[in-house]
């Protein structure tokens, strides 16, 4: 009976579609690993790839890079994210206003946002024309090895914050609001309603907020790609980009097991933090 | 929620707004106001308005570059970013219906599948060979594919969260009615999800129409540049040439600034309609 | 009387390799990786039996082959001048014969595009005509496979020796390339008039240029060097041009350093260049912020004189041109200086070549090769210099260079025969990927020079082994 209700074949174009581009190449990505590759043929070279890999001094800054960056980002995006959520949904006169501007620059690609903040961060640029009007010293925002990352940091939370506000909003607006009636009653103040009632139910919402975010600050590099290229020195460069440089020279199998590398980096840290995914499978 | 509001938040409210107006108003007005300068004026880097405004000029400039490189570019991407989101909207419907409503193995293995893709970072080199090998490496198809693939897993686990939400009964009911298996899906299942279609819509089509890293591995340098391969080319042909540089960020901004202006409600519904909320 | 012998040689060429499409088409396409000389042979072969068809044809075709409805899509990496340049030489093409050319873009950034151009050639996406560096990096994409051989083209001719010498493979004779175009020369370029306002000698030693450095910098508010970090390409010129004095120290160290017989460490011309760079940084003559100055401001500053020198290739006369052309002659040119004056010398560049794809279509074939003709011929040049001035050599017979070059573009081209080695890479095509990182952190004096030539061998040792080099 269920067969024949729900026969297979309506999910085959998406398996399909999914398995050949993205499961099978997930898969091949081990082999290749471990080869010295240049697309047409693939020597075995064992586990040569990732000794090298390690070897690299970028890949030593990187991996630094890279925690900072995710830690920094994510944890950025959960707390300011909710707060912000919070106070739009706190029944004030410009909420909508506000929900529309912090969401605004999501709507920007990252080569947009990072030409636009490389021009207003220069050292004449008009943060810095700001700074001097204020008597502060000019920064060399993304040229500083001081600096660089953490203009990095601070550039991706302006981008991202609109869609972990967004999602809280989603997940505040979903908590009945009899609930928060019920404590009025009861005399609960504006802190008590937050923890005992927001936050734990606010949850689930905040593991989805944290994994998206975890995700993203450790695998993608665009945005520091086109802001800063990975330097000064290697001060940016996160795993990402060093795969993207060792891929631009041909070194395939190299960069490959950088993926990999980077494949396990995440696995490790998101598989276990994210308790939110196994309970969403058993409730389905 | 009703309640008084003390002087003192109001204070704090407009003071909000205003910070707003310093940390989202004036990066987009430095572009719109250096989008219309002349080269050295632009290269100043100010916020005060164009000594000659030189908008028309700066827009052609950039529209007639290359004999119209980026109107094609604006082709390929509003064709990758329809196509793709039209294959991943009923293709993740469809699974996800499929994989929520059966029992059994398949069902079991795919969703551990579909589970990691959420996590795991795509294979970027050996996904090129696949494409090699299915022919449509470099191509707006192979492309098209890849974002499919990547964006599948997401849109897969709101659907499956929302047809879990509807009854069975709904199906036996029209199984009785006399539909099919498909029109099962496409006349009662697929209406009834619209708004995880939305949703997946609105934030998916962003996310393709601004994708830089996948068109970076699988279409740097095809003859079918997207529209922001192509601003990252200018951003290295003309790293002074601030007004053209501008204008070019803006034209390739605007599709998705006007698609949000007129849908940024639907996106906030279709999310609390049971979306992410975990 | 010299362009109208090219136009009979041209057409004379058009219909020979007519016949050779239509006769051998069959079996070009499968045996595309069939040996070298045997297709030159038949090559020849077939020219021999199609004299007959050209005397016959000669008439119709002499006015300039049609190739209406003939698509071609060339790829190239170049911006600016000479992106417009090339669109100049392309639409008179255009005009010439009715065919269409489009151009692709590829990144401007050298290693993004020659990974580009070796992606697509794995996987069998190569565009009809894209150009290519030569040299060592030529072997990078298998010639023999992905890049048709012009040898037995007769207007090969119109190429200088020097230039096909290095696009011609040695084993088999296969020529792969014509220049795209201009050589480039690097060295030091500085501003007279802060030279002649601090009555500064040009400097024959590094000492010497590291003594005006201190004089421009206590008498004036003048910068002593411009250094133009902001890009890999930038960062890397000092440094490159240095290889002079490396293959006078040593002429066989780019083969010995492929074949792993020596290391970079051990050439004290190789350390030089890293020690000058680092010398810049450390006495303090640069520019406050080197990583974000681009290359462009750099050369607007040089010829305004609020910077006296400025370590670049000769194709920097074009931006000066564009962006300041009026003072275009307040810059003169001298040779990187090193140990003394006897031992004085210019790095160059080769231009970039043309190359068509091996596996053409039939129908295209003879439109390519008309194209690759027409690019050689001074027609072209003519093009070419309607939209920007020359800044070095075509490596083209019979085509001198324009009068209206500027002074510096001369100084630099009388040192190209006196004292002249082309760069490294033209050599030897191990690059670690990190190396424009590496010299930006000597540059601005994170790294000593011994710090990063162990850096530098690492990351080279990397790339070679993943090129399987044999030794590595």
């Amino acid at each position: 009976m269920n067969r024949k209700r729900y026969p297979i074949w309506l999910a085959i174009p998406g398996l399909l579609i999914y398995i050949t581009i993205f499961v099978i190449p997930t898969f091949a990505s081990f082999y290749f690993s471990m080869t010295t590759w240049n697309l047409k043929t693939a020597v075995f070279t064992g586990t040569e790839n990732f000794r090298t890999f390690f070897t690299m001094t970028s890949t030593r800054a990187a991996l630094i890079n890279t925690a900072i960056y995710a830690v920094v980002t994510c944890s950025a995006k959960v707390i300011f994210g909710l707060l912000i959520a919070r106070y739009v949904c706190s029944g004030i006169r410009s909420g909508n206003y506000l929900k529309i501007v912090i969401f605004s620059p999501t709507l920007l690609g990252n080569v947009v946002i990072g030409t636009a903040f490389q021009s207003v961060l220069e050292p004449t640029g008009i943060v810095n024309q700001a700074l001097s009007a204020a008597g502060i010293s000019a920064v060399r925002f993304l040229t500083d090895k001081s600096v660089a990352l953490a203009a990095c940091c601070a550039i991706d939370i302006w981008k991202g914050m609109g869609t972990a506000v967004i999602i809280f909003v989603a997940g505040l607006s979903a908590i009945p609001q009899d609930y928060y009636e019920a404590s009025a009653i009861d005399g609960a103040t504006d802190l008590k309603k937050f923890t005992k009632i927001t936050l734990p139910l606010i949850v689930p919402t905040v593991n989805t907020v944290l994994t998206l975010s975890l995700i993203g600050g450790l695998r993608d590099y665009d945005l520091i790609y086109t802001l800063t290229g990975g330097g000064p020195g290697y001060s940016t460069e996160v795993i990402g980009s060093v795969v993207y440089k060792l891929f631009s020279r041909g070194s395939y199998g190299l960069a490959t097991a950088g993926n990999v590398i980077l494949f396990a980096i995440v696995s490790v840290i998101v598989f276990p933090l994210n308790s939110f995914v196994g309970k969403w499978e058993e409730r389905l | 929620m009703v309640r008084k509001r003390s002087l003192l938040s109001k204070i704090l409210e407009v003071i909000i707004v205003l910070v707003t107006v310093i940390t989202h108003w004036i990066i987009f007005y430095f572009a719109i106001i250096t989008s219309g300068k002349e080269k050295a004026d632009a290269a100043r880097l100010t916020l005060e308005l164009p000594e000659k405004w030189n908008f028309l000029e700066n827009y052609t400039y950039v529209l007639q570059y290359q004999n119209g490189a980026l109107l094609k570019a604006f082709r390929n991407s509003m064709i990758l970013t329809v196509s793709a989101i039209l294959i991943l909207v009923l293709a993740a419907a469809s699974t996800a219906y499929l994989l929520q409503r059966r029992t059994g193995t398949i069902r079991a293995i795919s969703n551990k599948l579909i589970l990691a893709g959420l996590i795991v970072p795509a294979a970027v080199i050996p996904t090129y060979w696949m494409l090699d090998r299915l022919h449509i490496a470099n191509t707006l198809m192979g492309l098209i594919a890849v974002e499919v693939a990547t964006l599948f897993p997401f849109a897969t686990m709101l659907y499956k969260g929302y047809v879990a939400t509807i009854p069975v009964e709904i199906d036996e009911a029209a199984i009785i009615d006399g539909c099919g298996p498909f029109s099962l899906f496409w006349r009662v299942i697929f209406p009834m999800v619209k708004p995880i279609t939305a949703t997946v819509v609105i934030l998916r089509s962003i996310v393709v129409y601004n994708d830089f890293q996948n068109p970076l591995y699988y279409m740097s340098g095809s003859g079918s540049q997207t529209v922001q391969l192509f601003v990252f080319s200018l951003k290295s042909a003309w790293t002074t040439d601030y007004g053209h540089l501008f204008a070019a960020a803006i034209i390739v901004s605007m599709p998705i600034i006007i698609l949000y202006l007129f849908l940024n409600k639907k996106i906030l519904e279709g999310m609390t309609a049971g979306a992410v909320k975990g | 009387m010299k362009r109208l012998a090219t136009m009979i040689l041209a057409a004379a060429m058009v219909v020979s390799m007519a016949g050779c499409s239509s006769s051998g088409s069959g079996a070009s396409g499968t045996a595309a990786a069939e040996n070298e000389s045997k297709a030159a042979e038949t090559g020849k072969e077939t020219q021999d039996t199609e004299t007959q068809d050209e005397e016959t044809q000669q008439e119709t075709l002499a006015g300039g082959a049609d190739f209406t409805g003939i698509t071609l899509n060339i790829a190239h990496s170049s911006t600016g001048d000479i992106s417009d340049a090339y669109d100049a030489q392309f639409a008179a093409f255009e005009e010439l014969t009715g065919c269409r050319i489009e151009v692709e873009h590829l990144a401007s950034d050298a290693d993004e595009s020659e990974n580009t151009i070796q992606v697509r050639a794995a996987t069998g996406n190569l565009p009809d005509i894209w150009q290519n560096s030569i040299g060592a990096k030529l072997q990078n994409i298998s010639p023999q496979d992905n890049i048709y051989d012009l040898s037995g083209q007769k207007w090969l001719s119109n190429i200088v020796d020097s230039y096909r010498e290095i696009v011609t493979d040695n084993e088999t004779g296969a020529v792969y390339a014509v220049p795209a175009t201009t050589s480039n020369v690097a060295g030091v370029f500085y501003n007279r008039n802060v030279y002649g306002d601090l009555n500064l000698e040009i400097p024959e030693t590094w000492e010497a240029f590291l003594a005006n450095c201190e004089t421009i910098r206590a008498e004036s508010d003048v910068v002593p060097c411009a250094s133009p970090y902001s890009t890999p390409s930038g960062v890397q010129i000092l440094f490159l041009a240095q290889y002079y004095y490396v293959q006078n120290e040593n002429p066989d160290f780019a083969q010995q350093y492929t074949a792993k017989e020596t290391e970079l460490h051990e050439s004290e011309a190789y350390m030089r260049g890293l020690t000058k760079m680092y010398d810049i940084w450390e006495k303090g003559y640069q520019c406050e912020d080197p990583l974000s100055l681009s290359f462009e401001d750099a050369s607007v500053q040089l010829a305004n004189g609020e910077v006296a020198m400025l370590v670049c290739r000769t194709n920097v006369m074009a931006t000066v041109e564009e962006l300041a052309g009026e003072k275009i002659d307040h810059i003169g040119f001298f040779p990187l200086p090193d140990l003394d004056s006897q031992s004085l010398g210019v790095a160059t560049w080769m231009p970039a070549g043309w190359v068509a794809n091996k596996n053409i279509s039939a129908e295209k074939e003879e439109c390519v090769l008309a194209l690759l003709e027409f690019l050689t011929t001074s027609d072209a040049i003519d093009a070419y210099c309607t939209k920007t001035t020359p800044t070095g050599a075509f490596m083209l017979n019979g085509v001198s260079l324009p009068d209206n070059v500027s002074t510096a573009v001369t100084e630099a081209q009388s040192w190209v025969d006196k004292a002249s080695s082309p760069v490294m890479e033209y050599f030897s095509d191990i690059k670690g990927s990190n190396m424009a990182t590496i010299l930006q952190m000597v540059g601005t004096g994170d790294y000593t020079p011994d710090q990063a030539v162990a850096e530098i061998e690492q990351d080279n040792a990397i790339d070679a082994q993943q090129k399987g080099i044999a030794g590595w």
